[in-house]
């Protein structure tokens, strides 16, 4: 049995110096171990296993190729059972329980973690992910600010982690061919394109109450601004965290990593930004909540293209370019056209044929073995959510910011440039 | 500890050795203190003028002077050594007519020039500063004050005081170079005089910065230098902030008593200047004790233009100018003094009061550069007041700093035809005064900057009264002027939001609002349990402010969150929005915080990212006052804040006993990225558990330091921390710096790295192949394939298919031939990306080969690119001898969709090959056209090959779809000639092409027996328009079960199809079926056909068949869809604008609507689908929410398919928010169009609620 604990690290490392096995390529193909062999395992631990945390966790454990060892979250709830699903999955009751996501970063025989935690978390667990060397599956949006979000990157960079972000639409076969519809120019040459997400909410003032024996409120917190305890909603500060800027910013920033995401996959925006960005929202008043409710804002990038991203009673839900020829809409209802004939379109070998992933999770673990960048690297996610964390800057100072997505600053207006980036909470740094 | 010790203190300090001051005198005894080339440039112990050519030197051996060369014509030669402000002795010489010059920092030029003689010096004569350089004109030459020039041959002297540019951390300017003092031969010849940039031909010419070489130019002519003496000048005091100014008033023809408060408060709020006032008697009064103490002010602003002051007065103020005094000169101010020469020069340009073309020209700027008017004239003129356009003329001065190009100014007095000496100006902006404005249809000098002796003078004509001094861009050039003249720099680089554009002019109006008393009182109380709308109110209110209401704003918040009283909730919502708008002024209220335990780190939330640097230092000064948990999060915000100052406190506590505090310290010095944090985070000894930590601190610091350019420093830390001793992740990083730093020089590292035996390692150099720029390192990756083990051969190649340079294509395309199978077929996957068209042979060949090598080739061929990979290709159709080789192709090219083959594939088509040749029919069917089918159908007559044959029949039927109808005459023609089997395959592709010739073909077939009647009929069967339905109809009839099947499934089928017929007549042609029907099979087929019908009709006859018992299941099931399609369909709309919304005109909601989003147009067009067919008398457009937008004009149509419209069944005006459409007769139609024929320029076309009533 201490076989099937073996990680694919420590198994490289062993064979390679035994020379037993020391020229196989670099770029392994899956299929040169069968799929449950030693080497193959990859070993992971997670961070957060709350009800996405759960999702992914869930999703990992079902790859016979990956062996998770430990779980942690700051809810006992929630690590229990995490633990007790991981146990039940392999028969055994081998899987460590952490409160702190240090201990279990610092184990020494993880290869890889996956990481679901309130935005205001995501720098701080994923750079010290990468600095201990681990591989990165991490969920949307990459980071709460624009600063944390490049520490992650030249972390992820800087020791050639492999990085995926939970943006799995673009693992999902019709966003992918709207994304290459576009690209091909099955609509000419795109000037404007539309982004739509969800909605968001309210919700009245809250009492303090009791902190529940089952949580570290304190850890919860972390780097973020003190708070008393409350009720965020359902009887829990779990997922309605979303709705205060302190952990999020809402709808806009959970769903730029998804519809901004494939709007900048459809025009090869990956690696650049806008370089206007102005718009409103409505900011709620009446209670707990003060992220926009609805919000609606345009981004203009160098190239003369125009994006507004706004809530779906704006504009539709997913993104919908607008080419000389025509307009393609895509959401995770389905994928429509101007033109049905559009749709019918046939993309040549000899043309634009993007990176094809049928299988978010998959992918990521193919990564990690083939040290390929994933289909959602790190690079990707902070331009996506850098459009987002723009947009609710210029909403928040009710102002037009000018953006150099170069050297990702503020043009002249260090007010706003101060928005970039947050103090923390002793005794967290990044 | 060995790691430590490698990276011993030695590296770091010949590195910080390389950034210390040089010594003064620069040796010329050899070129060792100067950049290469130094072409012809050489020593020598004197230089004279030759005997023979007076035009040249002579050189005499010895040591001690340079000279460049026999002729004179050689490169500039530039010192390694940079400087920013210095002292500069150097000598010179020059024979007869030659030329040179001196560049301080490579970019300044102090003129050398045979200018012996010369009366009237101009900038381009010895000891001028020469002319900058833009858009092919010259500007900003400034004329030495005398020519000291010595003889030809004679060795002469400069002596400079020299200040560098300044720049901001943020890296914008806020001072220009200046020359403080030249002296040629010992006489003072400039005095303050700045530049705004590099002079014409400078090194750089279209860059600043902090430091740079000494230049000396060298291919003008002969020149010799000598003791050259090159000193640093210490820094210069900053200045004092708030400065002094004081505003000068009393008299003036304009509104001086309301303008001076505004100035005063301008000044005042902008938190740069205190402000006194000095105001003379009043006009006619005695002047006599009107003496200001000048020397206690940075800056004296003028508004003042009246009675003539005292002498005293005048010599005190020429003598606090002379020693370095500030002067504004503010619009009416240039009417003064008329007759005081001093004055006049400061001034450069004035207006009225007498002035005409005595005292001097006018400035205009035309054909892009300044001129001076000479043109006789009184100085002074103004049209009507008007919004005008001032445009920027020197966008390098730091007042003009990221103003925009062209910029609107509120309504004033365009001034016009000012007169001056005109002398030592920089122009800033200026106006064009039109004509039809009452101007001179000149453009006007507005903004400029004058300098007289030690004195600065900045000059804006703008500001008549109290309104212009609203607008934003007087108020920023103002500031920013009256900020230059006090000191010489401007550090109020900021742009404010409001600055007014091309096309808009902005005042700040809010400028005087105060906020109310007790203005954010509310927050004092505010708790977490309480509702935010007090804070929301502010959070709105910060959003619209202007500067001025925000600085209240700031103060009021201030004041809140110092109240004794206020909540910890309070205080905490206080530094959010701090974080927001807070300024030096907030500075010590959350300084006070630092020490708090609950809000310490709030305080910090507003102090990390401010831009004040008070917010700074009131980080470092909390240091001394914190411990545990505070001080680590003072540290790591020190840390982000890149507050380098901090580092010699935070240092030390890297050696903390707290790991925490350690670890923070550890951090924020890696932030600092400089040669002494770098020297502090390796030599501190520190327990092992923070190895880790450090080592990663020192990376990040590297990287910062290769960022900056200290490309050998980078190479040897990263180069030490590659050994073996390193943990692996360590090694990986540092490999991974040294590929940055090293560039392609770091291919032998990486090939070595991927022979690596340690894993990561090997996986890590992949990638930073794929990462590593340039063309060369492709190169040179590519040279190392071939000598590789074939197992690296593989990674190698898919690294180089990563980079995706085709550079690295022959040497890929040599390993597609390699013996070893996974490097062969490795190789090429990747041609794909890296192959041309070049390739195509050699894949084609690889392509034959049996098993995922010739899968891989193929696939590799459809996805090259480039010019000729087709032509390619059909090389390979037509020459391979490889039949498997040929086939290949020919679906790549199909795949390609490369209709420039369609030639080559007529050629295959008679292919020695029947493999090759049905390949290419196939490809003929998918990518030829009209032009093919004759020849295809030659060969489908002579064909005896009956694979051959179906072959081109399945070519023919692919490729009629995109033929006309008209085309299938080739067919038909061929139909007569036709053996029996030709006849057959000919009559099944008609259908393909349609059309009343190939009908009629049909028919007459269809009149002849046995199979080909058969094809004739299933022919018709197939048609793609319903005209041969009667035919059908009858041969249903026919005994042949077959034939009788064959046409009654055709007859369904064409009366299914979409026809702009209603649903009433296709039942009744369906019913017509029914009874002719032999099986229940066939009456079960109608009955499916009928539910895409929905009426009244087809569910008559559905349910008469309810009686029949073989059919009951199927009509009942026919009659629920029929009835489900009439019920649950429902109206939908489709627009030509804004179709999204269209539904919104339909929901019953007056507060919803669809609109067209823009004035209406004619065309625009609202489509409503009734779901079903109906017969609608009136249809009611309602607006009343909008009220101006019904349609001007409008014309209705209607349809039963949608696409067929007809002629408009009613036209008419709308003239009320409510628009009736009332029908004449009744129409009968599913869809109805409306369509707008009226036009406005401002109201949209919108419906809120449309409402139909039907029959």
């Amino acid at each position: 049995m201490a076989q099937t604990n073996c990680s694919r690290r420590t198994f490289l490392k062993q064979t390679a110096a035994l020379g037993a096995a020391a020229a196989f390529p670099t770029i392994v193909p899956s299929t040169v171990f069968g799929q449950a062999a030693p080497s193959n395992k990859i070993v992971m631990g997670a961070i957060g296993t709350g009800s996405m945390g759960m999702g992914d966790l869930n999703g990992f454990l079902h790859k016979d190729e990956v062996r998770v060892v430990a779980v942690c979250d700051v809810d006992k709830r929630h690590r229990e059972n995490a633990k007790n699903t991981v146990d039940n999955r392999y028969g055994n009751k081998d899987c460590v329980a952490y409160h702190d996501f240090r201990d279990l970063i610092n184990r020494g025989d993880l290869d890889a973690v996956m990481t679901a935690l309130p935005d205001h978390w995501h720098a701080i667990t994923s750079v010290m992910a990468a600095k201990a060397g681990l591989d990165i599956h991490g969920q949307k949006p990459l980071a709460r600010s624009i600063r944390e979000g490049r520490a992650i990157c030249d972390a992820v960079h800087r020791y050639a982690r492999v990085w995926q972000t939970g943006s799995w639409q673009r693992s999902v076969a019709h966003f992918r061919r709207a994304c290459e519809l576009v690209r091909n120019g099955r609509i000419g040459k795109v000037s404007y394109v539309e982004v739509g997400l969800p909605t968001g909410g309210t919700r009245g003032p809250q009492p303090e109450i009791p902190v529940p024996d089952y949580l570290d409120w304190n850890f919860w917190l972390g780097p973020a601004p003190w708070r008393p305890y409350c009720d965020f909603g359902g009887n829990s500060p779990h997922w309605n965290w979303r709705w205060i800027m302190d952990y999020s910013g809402g709808q806009l920033t959970d769903w730029a990593g998804h519809n901004i995401d494939i709007a900048h996959w459809g025009l090869d925006l990956d690696h650049t930004g806008p370089v206007e960005i102005e718009g409103k929202g409505e900011f709620p008043a009446n209670g707990l909540y003060d992220v926009p409710v609805t919000y609606r804002f345009r981004c203009k990038y160098a190239t003369g293209l125009e994006m507004v991203v706004a809530n779906n009673q704006q504009v539709a839900q997913g993104a919908k370019w607008f080419g000389e020829k025509g307009w393609i809409h895509v959401h995770r209802g389905g994928l429509s056209a101007s033109d049905d004939k559009i749709l019918k379109e046939v993309i040549g070998p000899d043309e634009i044929q993007l990176y094809n992933s049928r299988d978010h999770l998959q992918n990521f673990l193919d990564c990690v073995k083939s040290r390929k960048l994933t289909i959602t690297p790190v690079e990707t996610a902070q331009r996506s959510i850098s459009v987002g964390l723009l947009g609710e800057i210029a909403m928040i100072t009710g102002r037009k910011i000018r953006w150099n997505p170069e050297t990702e600053e503020i043009i002249n207006d260090p007010a706003a440039s101060a928005l970039l980036g947050r103090a923390y909470r002793q005794p967290w740094t990044l | 500890m060995k790691n430590r010790t490698m990276l011993s203190i030695t590296i770091l300090a010949t590195c910080l050795a390389a950034a210390a001051v040089s010594a003064d005198k620069i040796e010329l005894n050899d070129f060792s203190a100067w950049r290469t080339p130094t072409g012809d440039w050489m020593i020598a112990g004197d230089a004279v003028l030759n005997a023979q050519n007076d035009a040249l030197l002579a050189a005499r051996p010895g040591k001690g002077v340079m000279i460049n060369g026999p002729t004179g014509h050689t490169n500039n030669i530039l010192t390694k050594e940079e400087w920013g402000d210095v002292s500069l002795h150097i000598e010179f010489v020059v024979p007869k007519g030659s030329n040179s010059g001196v560049y301080l920092m490579g970019r300044y030029e102090i003129q050398v020039f045979d200018s012996c003689g010369v009366a009237d010096p101009q900038h381009s004569d010895c000891g001028g500063i020469y002319q900058r350089w833009r858009n092919d004109r010259g500007f900003e030459g400034r004329s030495p004050r005398v020519n000291a020039s010595k003889a030809p041959g004679q060795w002469q002297t400069f002596d400079v005081i020299f200040r560098a540019p300044k720049f901001n951390a943020a890296g914008k300017k806020i001072a220009n170079a200046r020359f403080v003092e030249v002296k040629h031969n010992g006489i003072l010849v400039h005095q303050n005089v700045e530049v705004t940039g590099p002079t014409r031909a400078a090194t750089w010419e279209n860059n600043e910065k902090p430091t740079g070489p000494l230049m000396l130019q060298g291919d003008h002519g002969p020149v010799a230098y000598r003791n050259i003496i090159i000193t640093p000048l210490d820094p210069e005091p900053k200045p004092t902030y708030p400065l002094k100014a004081l505003i000068v008033d009393g008299q003036n023809n304009h509104n001086w008593k309301a303008t001076t408060p505004v100035l005063k408060q301008l000044l005042e709020e902008s938190g740069f200047f205190t402000v006194d006032v000095a105001t003379t008697p009043a006009g006619g009064q005695s002047m006599a004790g009107f003496a200001p103490d000048f020397a206690k002010y940075d800056v004296v602003v003028s508004n003042y233009t009246g009675d003539e002051w005292p002498d005293a007065t005048k010599a005190a103020f020429e003598k606090y100018m002379d020693n370095g005094g500030g002067l504004v000169i503010y619009h009416a101010a240039n009417n003064a003094f008329p007759n005081w020469p001093a004055w006049n020069e400061m001034i450069a340009l004035g207006g009225w009061g007498g002035r005409n073309e005595k005292y001097g020209p006018m400035v205009r700027f035309r054909d892009g550069q300044m001129v001076l008017d000479y043109s006789p004239g009184p100085g002074g003129t103004h049209g009507p007041q008007h919004d005008f356009q001032l445009i920027t003329r020197n966008n390098e001065h730091p007042i003009m700093q990221g103003l925009p190009e062209k910029w609107m100014h509120a309504k004033d007095e365009l001034y016009s035809n000012l007169r001056g000496p005109a002398k030592n100006m920089t122009l800033l902006a200026t106006a064009y005064a039109a004509r039809d404005k009452g101007g001179t249809g000149e453009h006007e000098p507005m903004l400029f900057t004058v300098y007289r002796n030690g004195g600065r003078i900045f000059h804006t004509a703008l500001g008549h009264d109290t309104e212009q001094l609203k607008c934003v861009g007087f108020i920023v050039t103002f500031l920013r002027g009256t900020e230059w003249a006090a000191t010489g720099r401007v550090t109020q680089t900021e742009v404010p939001h409001d600055f007014p554009t091309a096309d808009e002019v902005r005042l700040r109006t809010k400028n005087n609002a105060d906020i109310p008393a007790g203005y954010g009182r509310e927050i004092v109380s505010w708790d977490f349990d309480k509702n935010r709308q007090a804070l929301a109110a502010i959070e709105e209110d910060i959003r619209a402010a202007a500067p001025a209401r925000m600085r209240q704003i700031e103060a009021a918040m201030v004041k809140a969150m110092t109240d004794p009283q206020c909540t910890q909730a309070g205080k905490q919502w206080i530094c959010r929005m701090l974080r927001q708008i807070g300024t030096a002024r907030s500075v010590p209220a959350l300084a006070a915080l630092l020490t708090d335990e609950k809000l310490s780190h709030m305080a910090r939330f507003a102090l990390q990212d401010m831009p004040a640097p008070e917010a700074g230092r009131a980080l470092i000064e909390a240091l001394d006052r914190t411990d545990g948990d505070l001080k680590i999060g003072i540290v790591s915000s020190l840390g982000l804040r890149g507050e380098e100052a901090a580092a010699a406190k935070i240092a030390p506590l890297m050696k903390s006993e707290n790991r925490m505090m350690a670890r923070a310290a550890i951090t924020a010095l890696s932030h600092f990225s400089n040669h002494e944090t770098g020297q502090a985070l390796i030599e501190t000894v520190l327990p092992p558990d923070l190895e880790d930590l450090r080592n990663d601190a020192i990376l990040t610091c590297t990287d910062a330091m290769l960022n900056k350019g200290h490309v050998d420093f980078a190479t040897d830390i990263y180069r030490r921390m590659t050994a073996e001793t390193y943990p692996v992740f360590i090694r990986l990083a540092a490999y991974r710096g040294l590929v940055r730093a090293q560039k392609e020089k770091a291919v032998p590292t990486v090939v070595n790295l991927l022979k690596d035996e340690n894993d990561d390692l090997r996986l890590a150099a992949a990638k930073f192949i794929a990462e590593m720029p340039g063309q060369a390192a492709t190169k040179a990756f590519a040279a190392q394939l071939h000598s590789l083990p074939p197992a690296t051969q593989v990674i190698l190649i898919a690294a180089l298919e990563s980079r995706g340079d085709k550079a690295a294509a022959d040497a890929v395309a040599k390993a597609a031939q390699s013996a070893d199978e996974s490097v062969a077929a490795t190789a090429v996957r990747a041609l794909a990306t890296l192959g041309s068209a070049d390739h195509v042979k050699l894949l084609a060949q690889i392509s034959a080969k049996p098993g995922q090598l010739g899968k891989a080739a193929v696939d590799s061929m459809q996805r090259l690119t480039g010019d000729n990979v087709n032509k390619a290709l059909v090389a390979v159709l037509l020459g391979s001898d490889n039949a498997a080789a040929r086939v290949n192709v020919v679906d790549v090219l199909i795949a390609r969709r490369a209709s420039d083959a369609v030639g080559a594939f007529l050629v295959a088509a008679s292919d020695r090959d029947a493999s090759v040749r049905q390949a290419a029919c196939k490809a003929l069917g998918v990518l030829g056209g009209k032009e093919e089918l004759p020849m295809l159908t030659g060969m489908l007559l002579a064909s005896d090959n009956s694979a051959d044959s179906a072959a081109i029949e399945r070519a023919i039927s692919a490729m009629a779809p995109r033929l006309q109808p008209a085309d299938g005459a080739v067919i038909v023609e061929a139909i007569a000639r036709a053996d029996a089997d030709a006849k057959v395959r000919l009559l099944g592709v008609l259908p393909r092409f349609g059309g009343s010739q190939a009908l009629a073909a049909a028919r007459a077939n269809a009149a002849g027996a046995g199979e080909i009647r058969k094809a004739a009929i299933r022919a018709m069967a197939e048609w793609p328009d319903p005209a041969p339905l009667d035919d059908l109809f009858q041969a249903a009839a026919d005994q042949d079960q077959t034939l009788h099947v064959i046409a009654l499934r055709g007859y369904i089928k064409l009366c299914s199809q979409s026809a702009n017929r209603a649903s009433s007549e296709t039942a009744a042609m369906l019913a017509k079926a029914l009874p002719i029907a032999r099986r229940a099979d066939e009456k079960k087929a109608v009955l499916a056909a009928l539910t895409a019908f929905p009426c009244k009709e087809t569910l008559n006859i559905a349910e008469t068949c309810l009686a029949d018992p073989a059919l009951k299941q199927e009509a009942q099931l026919a009659a629920g869809k029929i009835k489900e399609a009439l019920i649950t369909r429902q109206l939908s709309a489709t627009a030509s604008r804004e179709n999204d919304t269209a539904g919104n005109a339909l929901d019953n909601n007056p507060n919803t609507r669809w609109t067209t989003g823009r004035g209406m147009k004619p065309g625009d067009w609202f489509t409503l689908d009734l779901g079903t067919e109906a017969v609608v008398k009136k249809i009611t457009l309602d607006t009343r929410n909008s009220g101006n937008d019904y349609p001007r004009g409008y014309e209705v149509y209607t349809s039963f398919d949608g696409s067929n419209w007809g002629k408009p069944v009613l036209t008419g005006e709308g003239n009320n928010p409510i628009t009736e459409l009332i029908f004449p007769e009744p129409v009968h139609a599913r869809y109805i169009k409306i369509v707008q024929t009226g036009s406005h320029d401002t109201w949209h076309w919108s419906i809120h609620t449309l409402t139909i009533e039907l029959q």
